[in-house]
């Protein structure tokens, strides 16, 4: 949880919030902080516009030059895919990539391939178009920041340091993938094949990079609903009962009094936040679309794979590093999209929750909280993927089971061929 | 585009569809400009019935036509036949259902017509600009006129394609896309009235969005309640409607949607049989021709969907914006009190397409269409794999 710090009372804040002020300047913006690095590889890849830092709470339009290396940069990189849709194509070029056993297995790689262009040109796609939005979004957060440091004298963390690791991880994924399917091949590789095996690692790593950024921007905004969730618990009923039942310490008491003038600061903010909420869904819908249809299809073949794998003797361990790899990296992402959505969610449906817990606080304030509660009721909000589905947590699940059913066909498909590869040898 | 020329230009493409949609004997009224209202006509009446007994006697002679061509499309296959064959009458069917349907219920089709017209006369024509900026309705209108010519370039396409039938075929072929017709008319009256509702509720949240969005000065704020009780009596009219209209149209859409998916499902097939190497002289242009028709089907079942997607996420919007006056504290009573009664109409009647209560049209069902295709393709490759 986000604020667990003890917040101080009004009271409190009224006395020392001049002293606070001095002692605690305005920290560096927080969303930088954690994610810079996240932030600097997006904005090197052209999938985030380079934007000025105006101040420490705003971000301004990137400059000329910038835009122009943005454009340049994903200009390369589409030449890059459809180079490698060229030699996809073209048999003959990369066919030594193709080295499995039966012609079902070459289909699935091959469609494999090309889902993965499709998910990552559509991210470049997407990214380009939205860049403005993309702006937007941050200096919405920034805003909310300012706000709460203006009030509440509190800088609020991020807790966003998972991006980190899960870049690291997935471009040592990435190279690892590429020495397996190296060694794997027998004969020596042309140069053709180095490059596809390269670019396809690039289109992999930034597809999944960007999701994992989705994934962080979530976990930003859940943390803002966490501190308005956290606020109004002060004001409930039985914090208000447990603060009453202690003697002697009148001055630390929330009182109901502030909640007039708290209550609009933070119903502002949290219309705010879902604002911000939509407008990342909004911008992300169609690559989480096109990733989440990669991936699913991905972890499908390569769990196909394994099965092949396990049940013929001719057990191989580069094969089975490179199931285990692909698995865990599309599953490590799948699990955090999917959990940050769910708890971004959570967090933002359980406001009405919480406040309803005020209304038996105190009968004068009662017609506040009816303003917010007769505005929510049965108006939950989603994340959804383009309307396609809704990504929370109950999507991992979903998407297993998806899983399982296709293997079971993959299978019958297998030993259909099987048969009829027996029937033309008998006949022969 | 200009905003002048593409209101002018969907306009006409409106006043189009309403015209051929009366010559297709569809809609026996006609709009009155003095009365504004749709008004019925005796003569449109007699006319509507001439056509469609016309086109009746057409029917059972295709039918019988039909009957005696033993694989019509070229199949060379059983099971890909009898689909053909299922394709076919279900699309009969689909045509006397939606003939059926549209006599019933021709007082209840004038009353909804009516029912646009004057929801928009009582409200809307006060805020003609936001209509006027609504782009993405005559998009959409585009759009659908597009989509509903590229279904008949295809149909004709695909009869010229497949030789060797000789004039019989052909002609059967032309009079059945005269038919098919009647059924994306149907299709396209259901998609107009998703996209009126679209734009009305775009309207009522731009004007919404107004009125939470600036500082309301004293003596307007009596005005503000009143006018917010209008929207929200508005709104409900609006859902209202939207049921009414889905009830009507909900059987010819199912039995659309389940031939396309057939249809669909069949050509990809045929793709399947092309790419196993049954077919030697393969070529980019045959591949086209078969593609094509899915493509065009595709299109046209989506569009159905995104717009009830878009109503669907419009209507939405309103609660957002209401939660938008949350912001401002200084509000009369009353209006409060409209607010609020707004807002628990908003949560307890929802926009929402349900055809026979068996399943809502959105973007989720869509997909799970779209899956459905794929899946029983792959189900009827396993079948046919011993062919193969």
């Amino acid at each position: 949880m986000s604020s667990n710090k003890v917040k101080p009372s009004p009271i409190q804040r009224h006395h020392n919030g001049l002293n606070q002020f001095l002692r605690q300047p305005p920290t560096h913006n927080s969303i930088f902080k954690d994610m810079r690095i996240t932030l600097c590889v997006l904005k090197a890849t052209g999938l985030l516009p380079i934007y000025e830092e105006v101040s420490s709470y705003e971000v301004g339009p990137p400059t000329k030059p910038k835009i122009y290396y943005s454009f340049f940069i994903r200009g390369v990189v589409q030449t890059f895919t459809l180079f490698n849709l060229y030699n996809l194509v073209t048999p003959g070029s990369t066919g030594q990539l193709f080295y499995s056993y039966s012609d079902t297995d070459n289909v699935n790689k091959w469609i494999e391939y090309l889902l993965c262009m499709l998910s990552h040109s559509a991210t470049v796609i997407i990214c380009g178009r939205n860049s403005k939005l993309f702006i937007k979004i941050l200096n919405e957060i920034l805003k909310v920041d300012e706000d709460v440091f203006d009030r509440f004298r509190e800088t609020l963390k991020n807790k966003c340091g998972f991006s980190l690791k899960y870049i690291v991880g997935i471009c040592i994924c990435q190279w690892y993938l590429i020495v397996l399917r190296v060694l794997a091949v027998k004969d020596t590789l042309n140069v053709n094949s180095y490059i596809f095996l390269f670019i396809y690692a690039v289109q992999n790593g930034m597809a999944t990079i960007f999701i994992v950024f989705t994934a962080a921007l979530l976990r930003i905004l859940k943390m803002r609903f966490a501190h308005i969730n956290t606020t109004l618990k002060g004001y409930t009923y039985s914090e208000q009962h447990k603060l009453r039942r202690i003697p002697g310490r009148d001055r630390d008491v929330i009182t109901m009094d502030s909640f007039p003038e708290e209550s609009l600061f933070i119903y502002r903010l949290h219309n705010k936040l879902l604002r911000i909420y939509r407008s990342i869904n909004d911008c992300c819908s169609l690559i989480l679309v096109a990733y989440m249809g990669y991936a699913f299809y991905t972890i499908t073949t390569t769990t196909y794979n394994l099965f092949v794998q396990i049940t013929t003797q001719r057990l191989s361990f580069n094969v089975l590093q490179t199931c285990f790899v692909w698995l865990a990296m599309h599953t490590c992402v799948l699990a955090l999209l999917s959990k940050n959505c769910g708890q971004a969610t959570d967090e933002a449906n359980g406001t009405s929750q919480v406040l309803a817990r005020v209304y038996g606080a105190s009968k004068d304030h009662q017609n506040i909280v009816d303003k917010f509660l007769t505005k929510s009721i049965k108006q939950e909000v989603q994340f959804t993927a383009y309307g396609f589905f809704i990504i929370d947590n109950s999507t991992l699940f979903k998407i297993f089971s998806a899983v399982t059913t296709y293997l079971v066909i993959l299978i019958q498909f297998k030993q259909l061929e099987d048969s009829k590869m027996e029937d033309d040898w008998s006949k022969l | 585009m200009g905003q002048r020329l593409r209101k002018r230009i969907s306009n006409i493409l409106l006043r189009v569809t309403v015209v051929s949609s009366i010559c297709f004997g569809l809609l026996p009224f006609y709009y009155n400009k003095q009365q504004q209202r749709f008004v019925s006509s005796k003569p449109l009446l007699i006319y509507k019935t001439c056509i469609n007994v016309t086109f009746f006697i057409l029917m059972t002679f295709l039918l019988s036509l039909f009957i005696e061509f033993d694989d019509a499309f070229g199949a060379g296959d059983p099971l890909a036949e009898l689909l053909n064959r299922l394709t076919i009458y279900i699309s009969f069917g689909d045509v006397l259902i939606t003939w059926w349907i549209n006599w019933t219920s021709r007082q209840r089709l004038q009353q909804l017509f009516n029912e646009f017209a004057s929801i928009e006369i009582d409200y809307l024509y006060r805020y003609k600009y936001f209509t006027d900026e609504c782009a993405t309705f005559d998009y959409y209108v585009f759009w659908k006129v597009f989509a509903t010519l590229l279904q008949n370039l295809s149909f004709f396409y695909s009869t010229t394609v497949t030789n060797n039938h000789g004039w019989l075929f052909i002609i059967f072929m032309f009079l059945l896309a005269l038919l098919t017709n009647i059924i994306f008319h149907v299709s396209t009256h259901f998609f107009l009235a998703v996209l009126f509702t679209y734009r009305f509720i775009w309207v009522l949240n731009r004007r919404l969005a107004s009125m939470a969005g600036n500082e309301v000065s004293s003596s307007r704020l009596r005005v503000l309640s009143i006018e917010i009780d209008n929207i929200a009596y508005i709104y409900t009219r609006l859902i209202r409607l939207c049921a009414h209209y889905t009830r009507i149209h909900q059987y010819q859409l199912l039995l659309l949607f389940g031939s396309m998916t057939l249809c669909n499902i069949e050509v990809l097939f045929y793709v399947r049989l092309l790419w196993s190497g049954k077919v030697n002289e393969l070529n980019a242009f045959n591949v086209f021709a078969i593609l094509q028709i899915v493509v065009v089907n595709i299109l046209d079942f989506w569009l159905t969907i995104t717009i009830c997607e878009q109503a669907l996420v419009t209507s939405q919007k309103t609660v957002e914006i209401l939660r938008g006056f949350n912001e401002n504290p200084k509000y009369l009573i009353d209006v409060e009190r409209s607010l609020e009664g707004f807002a628990i109409i908003c949560s307890n009647t929802k926009l929402r397409f349900n055809l026979c209560g068996l399943f809502d049209i959105n973007h989720s069902s869509g997909l799970n269409f779209l899956l459905t295709m794929i899946l029983y393709l792959i189900y009827l490759i396993q079948y046919y794999h011993e062919n193969l």
